[in-house]
């Protein structure tokens, strides 16, 4: 029997990027069943209109988190977006 | 109407002892200008920063290893912690990083005069000195 959990994953620091382009600088982010939201700061707009993007954590380890993104919206310094499955 | 943005693709650049950089297939603008910006000491090109400049402009990662044998950060660094990366390993491995990213360079502006030959119909044209 498969039963949905909802976990919330916060943290303090990310980045959005197209390939190895630096989109976004993000600072507190928040992902709950698959929804994401995120304040930024140094957008590109030009390359955030671009596709596909990855939201990308490096943890302290080094080793790194990446989730493709879709859906993403910018209002101000807000910005959201549906997360895929993470990468390998 | 025509597509004038590259998506960010990768190559990958062998070199000695089982190393090897990731280096960025074609630049942006942006990052050709900010290329050139990096070369200027002053109101000239500075000739010891010309090659420093044109690898920072297209490294994304490499196999380069510390003392301790751990890869030397350099991925999503800023371009000062990428400069001090390759000020910290021996000039004999930088000429054959810079080497190798100057022969990145030219097959890449090759490639790019065959697409343009390709969409014009005609063969790409070498010019050479009579």
């Amino acid at each position: 029997m498969i039963t949905e959990t909802r976990i919330t994953v916060t943290g303090a620091t990310g980045q959005v990027r197209w390939g190895y382009h630096l989109v976004a600088e993000v600072g507190a982010w928040t992902l709950s069943k698959g929804l994401f939201s995120a304040t930024v700061q140094n957008v590109d707009t030009a390359k955030l209109s671009q596709a596909p993007l990855s939201f990308v954590v490096v943890r302290p380890n080094g080793s790194r988190w990446e989730w493709p993104m879709r859906d993403v919206s910018l209002l101000g310094s807000i910005l959201t977006a549906r997360l895929e499955e993470q990468e390998a | 109407m025509s597509v004038r943005v590259r998506r960010p693709d990768t190559a990958r650049l062998e070199l000695s002892r089982g190393d090897w950089l990731i280096v960025k297939k074609h630049l942006t603008a942006g990052e050709t200008l900010e290329m050139f910006g990096l070369m200027r000491q002053r109101d000239s090109v500075d000739s010891i920063r010309f090659g420093l400049s044109r690898i920072i402009a297209h490294l994304v990662d490499w196999s380069i290893q510390d003392l301790d044998g751990k890869v030397i950060p350099i991925t999503g660094k800023p371009i000062a912690d990428v400069e001090s990366a390759l000020r910290l390993i021996d000039y004999d491995t930088f000429t054959e990083i810079e080497k190798a990213v100057d022969a990145h360079m030219a097959a890449m502006e090759q490639e790019r005069k065959n697409e343009r030959a390709a969409e014009t119909g005609s063969s790409p044209i070498s010019l050479s000195a009579a």
